[in-house]
């Protein structure tokens, strides 16, 4: 399962970088005498309101679309890890301050939070990344800092606490190294949910701006012809579709790798 | 947005009921002394009508509602995409709000589907005429019904008109506007159905004033409203009685048994169903949860092609959508002094490049399905509305123009000249689908003569703020916003506002004036200046002509396609007239259900 | 335990406090303001502007802007609505019932689907049943929830007309509960559909972990029958990680909602919000992130305390 999603997300990315190479259309330039045609062979997958290929969009949608999945969690893994390993290697009020920083945060109703952040700090793929990141890091943190409380007691650190090592190296170089299994298994399901988010976000007219195209926010323009051209809004929602399926897959198989436990019934 | 989606050119439609003299209309055959043009003319409150009048004049009965005789009874459904937030005439803005007002209040006076006034509550309009308008234009006398009765069957006295006009000067009611009102000397009631209102100067458009009545006897003289209940319960004299309002679900009004017009409504209740939006509406009407959906859009119409049982109303409204251009510099410690010169876009060959560049047509016909017609002048329609030729698309004569005016192709294929490069944002209002749309295809036409654009759409609320809340038009820091608005009955306000230099925003005059583009053009100036001085219908016709001329000459805005009113509505609903000065429900008394 | 839970609360205050500043901070740096609804109407003049502003408290300082408000709300006054003119608690107390009705009867639906199949899953786990359970249940957390709810008034209401598009009920027709379940089907299915997937992936997962402890397996050596072990053993102890992981989502359901709320043109407090963003209504605004937030800091407060009851191991001080 995880493996046919590694294989899945691989060509998803991949056909998504190569867009530009892949497809002889632009993403952006109209064609209004083309506007909702039907898939074809000119057009696999047809062509949207502004008659642009769709199956182009579709590629250069996935590069948004998965760049803002992606770098997200990136942001919120390494907020989430360095808040979490800090409060969890020093403990004391540096671990009280941290963690009432985590539950202030967790305290915010998100969603709400999500859109005030947009309609303030607009949309585009950057300042997207900041707020979906930025608001979903409190989980990662959390285990982190479980994990570091229970680490930073055992032999192997106090060994090299004794040797001299700085603090920092004693982070970097033997507690993260184990806890990254937990953090790796959140974070790749926190992919999807950044997807997921951004489609969301699209819907409700606060996604990436026009043209730029991403998948949620080709989803949301096909609402207003679902009828007339149903392609337009089968297709991006195939896309997140697959993609989420694929990041889940591989976010499960990778618990299941990571945890000792399982070993056992494989 | 989805209120996000409060979709701010319709709220214009408020401004539909910018007052016009009544003495201006050829109906009324008078003609007053006129406004005093030295001061920005101050638009009334738009309060949009109330029942139609016993006149009989009143509408006629269209040709689509002709097929049988009226049948009385029945429940009627209306989405509306947002909810009004309270039903008080002088505490709302929103056009959702004045659908449903417009059935429950009644006013002086109100705008016909022609854009005549015609009687409502007062007996007839007062004109010079008839003599309820003095010589100097400065006394106006109302005679009032006397057949008039409040829901609670109070009855309805010139008592109730003056609590109004103490509401709207309360200091402690944060009313909208008391543009008129303020310029009041003195009201006086003579009797029970007779009233004097005194200006300390004429007020050209003084018809407009009084357009909804709020009883005074359920508040008991206590003109200090803002908290009242009665904003939400309210009770007037219209065709319809308030019954519920369930927060966010629904707004149910019922006949009014004692309206002054014997015989109507036909409808034995009005529902408006508040949606989230118009597609929830859209839904709503093919599911036949509703019967009827307000304000819909020009790319919306193809959703009910080949539909057997939906009728889609769509006839000329007064919006006009358009590109606004800044002349001001956009940036920097002077953004948007009128004494700044834009980068790019004070160059008046760019100006003209960019309409050049621009085909309207194509837009019309397919974004907008050809249901509508490109836009050339401010005033689209109306008496004053002056025949200004379409545009010319041509990408060829564009280009020649900017490569003759020094902006040569830069290795990106966007012009640059003196350093400076044609590249500049473009701004909307963010989720407006069509809106997006046009920007999308305008973008690529516009890079095909090298001018590049930027989209960079931002919320409703931002996009229209004020000057206080920094919004980028009043504090012209923007290079091209687009947006539709409405020149309302009296172009002269719109007009003005608009393209009088005196209506520049500047710290001066705290951002007072819609002149956003900040243009200077003396013959706009002069010819609005003398326009606003003459009583005279032809010289004002021509001086607009000569105005509007220059404005479109100057592209200080472009004007891309004249907007539509659409609504849609399951075929059984009969008796409705489109009138582009008022919104949906102006004459709902009039509506009957055939089936 | 107690003691525990006056700790818990009191720690509460202060980060409801800093929540309530920090929002009310964010809302205030929105570019454009409640004015700006006025904006659209000529005839309103900057005199008019400046008169509103003034009578809308908007022309103070904003940190003295927050402490009026903080002082008015501490002292039970939520403030008005600068669109309805309104009180907030009015105004939320009209629209949380609805949300609640939402909420609770998708929680229930959600609970009665992923219940029984993860049980099922798991005590077959492999089987086909299994298979085809976890591939649905991955597939239903894969869509946007808009696009569900679109789908479903495409197929159930447009198209097929079996069910309403939106509402709460049939509007000028009295009461009736057959007629508010038929307005329920559709935005309920639309959030179990999401929600479900979600339990029956954890509550699977956490029965597969105990169902392969010692005990479990002592309880068959036992010679206890299938169902017995399962409900008297297995299942209590599943449940424990599972009520958690409600008691931390509830807050969820509840945002979850806004967008339902919005397809489906159900008035609860997603589009209370929804609306009230839209217009900077901020007294509104404040008013549901007050709300929304003393719901978390309860659920997981709540979180915490069913844990130790279900658990006697755990032992808070």
């Amino acid at each position: 399962m995880a493996l046919v999603g590694m294989v899945i997300l691989l060509i998803l990315a991949s056909v998504s970088i190569l867009a530009t190479w892949i497809s002889p259309y632009s993403p952006i330039k109209t064609s209004l005498v083309e506007m909702l045609d039907r898939p074809s062979t000119a057009h696999p997958m047809g062509t949207d309101e502004l008659g642009r290929d769709l199956f182009t969009r579709i590629l250069h949608g996935g590069r948004v679309s998965l760049a803002v999945g992606f770098l997200a969690v990136a942001l919120a893994v390494s907020i989430g890890s360095t808040v979490g390993a800090v409060a969890g290697f020093y403990g004391g009020w540096v671990d009280n301050v941290l963690m009432r920083l985590v539950d202030f945060m967790i305290a915010l109703p998100s969603i709400f939070v999500l859109i005030l952040l947009a309609t303030i700090y607009g949309t585009n793929p950057v300042t997207l990344v900041l707020v979906i990141g930025g608001l979903r890091w409190m989980g990662t943190a959390r285990q982190v800092r479980g994990a570091f409380l229970s680490l930073r007691e055992r032999e192997f650190v106090e060994a090299a606490r004794c040797l001299g090592a700085s603090p920092s190296r004693i982070i970097l170089r033997h507690l993260l190294p184990n806890a990254i299994g937990p953090i790796i298994v959140a974070s790749t399901l926190g992919i999807s949910g950044a997807i997921l988010t951004e489609s969301s976000l699209s819907y409700l007219g606060l996604g990436i701006q026009p043209p730029m195209a991403s998948w949620g926010n080709m989803l949301r323009n096909a609402q207003d012809q679902m009828v007339r051209a149903p392609w337009t809004a089968v297709f991006p929602g195939l896309m997140i579709f697959l993609t989420v399926i694929a990041v889940n897959s591989i976010g499960d198989g990778l618990r299941d790798a990571l945890d000792p436990r399982k070993v056992e019934e494989r | 947005m989805t209120t996000r989606r409060i979709h701010w050119t319709r709220l214009g439609q408020a401004g539909a009921m910018i007052g016009l003299p009544g003495a201006l209309l050829a109906a009324c055959g008078e003609q007053p002394p006129a406004a005093s043009p030295t001061k920005a003319p101050e638009a009334v409150k738009g309060e949009p009508a109330k029942p139609v009048a016993a006149a009989p004049t009143a509408v006629p009965a269209p040709a689509a509602a002709s097929s049988g005789t009226p049948k009385p009874g029945g429940t009627l459904k209306i989405a509306l995409y947002q909810e009004p937030g309270n039903l008080n005439p002088y505490l709302n803005v929103q056009t959702a709000g004045s659908v449903v007002r417009n059935t429950i209040f009644g006013g002086m006076v109100r705008p016909n589907e022609k854009g005549e006034y015609v009687p409502d509550l007062a007996k007839e309009v007062p004109t010079t005429k008839n003599g309820l308008v003095s010589a100097d234009g400065k006394t106006i006398t109302y005679k009032l019904r006397q057949d008039v009765k409040w829901h609670d069957g109070k009855p309805f006295t010139a008592k109730d008109v003056k609590f109004t006009f103490d509401v709207i000067m309360d200091a402690a009611n944060p009313v909208t506007s008391r543009s008129g009102y303020r310029d009041i000397e003195s009201f006086t009631i003579k009797d029970d159905y007779t009233f004097e209102v005194r200006f300390k100067a004429f007020f050209a458009p003084f018809v407009s004033l009084f357009g909804a009545i709020l009883p005074s006897h359920p508040f008991e003289g206590k003109t200090a409203i803002e908290k009242s209940d009665f904003n939400r319960k309210p009770i007037g004299t219209g065709p319809y009685k308030f019954v519920e309002w369930p927060s966010g679900d629904h707004i149910t009004v019922a006949k009014n048994q004692d309206f002054y017009v014997k015989g109507k409504p036909y409808l034995d209740q009005v529902i408006f169903r508040i949606t989230p939006s118009r597609e929830v509406g859209i839904a709503q009407l093919k599911t036949g949860e509703v019967d009827v959906v307000w304000n819909l859009i020009e790319a919306q119409i193809p959703d009910f092609d080949g539909d057997k049982e939906i009728d889609v109303w769509a006839k000329p409204g007064l919006g006009v959508e358009r590109l606004v251009l800044n002349f001001s510099a956009p940036t920097g410690d002077k953004a948007g002094d009128p004494t700044t010169r834009h980068p790019v876009l004070s160059d008046p060959k760019v100006r003209e490049a960019i309409e050049l560049g621009i085909n309207k047509k194509l837009i019309v016909d397919k974004l907008l399905y050809g249901k509508t017609t490109v836009g050339s002048s401010p005033l689209s329609t109306g008496w004053a509305a002056p025949a200004i030729p379409a545009s010319e698309f041509s990408p060829d004569k564009a280009r020649k123009l900017l490569d003759d005016a020094g902006w040569k192709a830069g290795p990106d294929g966007t012009r640059v000249k003196d350093g400076v490069k044609a590249s500049l944002t473009y701004q909307t209002t963010s989720g407006d689908r069509l809106r997006e749309l046009a920007q999308q295809v305008i973008q690529e036409m516009l890079k095909e003569v090298g001018i590049a654009l930027e989209i960079k759409n931002i919320p409703s609320a931002s996009l229209l703020g004020t000057w206080a809340d920094g919004s980028p038009r009043a504090k012209g820091t923007f290079d091209i916003n687009m947006w539709t608005t409405n020149p309302g009955i009296d172009p002269h306000f719109h007009l003005f506002n608009y393209f009088h230099s005196s209506q520049i925003p500047t710290e001066a005059n705290k951002g007072e004036g819609q002149n956003y583009s900040r243009l200077k053009d003396e013959t706009v100036d002069k010819s609005l200046d003398e326009a606003g001085s003459t009583p005279d219908l032809d010289k004002r016709k021509a001086a607009y002509e000569r105005a509007v001329k220059a404005v479109s000459a100057s592209r200080a805005h472009i004007f891309l396609y004249n907007r539509l009113d659409v609504d849609g509505a399951r075929k059984y609903v009969m008796g409705r007239t489109h009138n582009p000065w008022d919104n949906l429900a102006w004459d709902l008394e009039n509506w009957w259900i055939n089936k | 335990m107690t003691r525990y839970l006056a700790r818990r609360i009191a720690q509460a205050v202060p980060l409801l406090l800093l929540m309530t500043l920090f929002v009310f901070v964010l809302l205030r740096a929105t570019p454009g303001g409640p004015l700006s609804m006025y904006e659209a109407d000529p005839t309103v003049t900057g005199e008019d502007l400046a008169r509103l502003r003034a009578q809308m408290g908007l022309d103070q300082p904003v940190p003295l802007q927050y402490l009026q408000w903080l002082g008015a709300m501490l002292s039970g006054d939520w403030g008005w609505s600068l669109v309805t003119k309104r009180p907030v608690t009015v105004m939320i107390l009209e629209r949380l019932p609805n949300t609640l009705v939402l909420m609770s009867v998708t929680f229930a639906v959600t609970l009665a689907i992923a219940i029984p199949i993860a049980i099922v899953s798991a005590v077959r786990q492999y089987s086909w049943f299994d298979h085809v359970a976890t591939t649905i249940a991955f597939a239903g957390n894969s869509l946007p929830t808009f696009w569900i709810g679109l789908m479903l008034i495409m197929i159930f209401a447009v198209g097929l007309h079996w069910l309403p598009a939106g509402g709460m009920y049939t509007l000028g027709e009295p009461y009736s509960l057959g007629d508010r379940l038929k307005y329920l089907i559709l935005p309920v299915t639309t959030l179990a559909i999401f929600d479900a997937t979600h339990y029956i992936r954890y509550l699977r997962s956490s029965l597969l972990d105990v169902i392969r402890q010692d005990y479990i397996r002592v309880a068959y050596a036992k010679g206890l029958d299938g169902t017995t072990v399962l409900r008297r053993h297995a299942l209590r102890n599943a449940a424990i990680p599972l009520v958690t992981v409600i008691a931390i989502d509830l807050p969820q359901l509840f945002s979850g909602a806004l967008i339902t709320e919005t397809i489906f043109a159900w008035p609860g407090m997603g589009r209370l919000f929804w609306e009230a963003s839209g217009r900077v209504d901020y007294p509104v605004l404040m008013g549901i992130f007050t709300v929304a937030s003393t719901l978390v800091i309860a659920s997981n407060l709540l979180a915490d305390v069913a844990y130790a009851w279900l658990d006697p191991r755990i032992r808070y001080r």
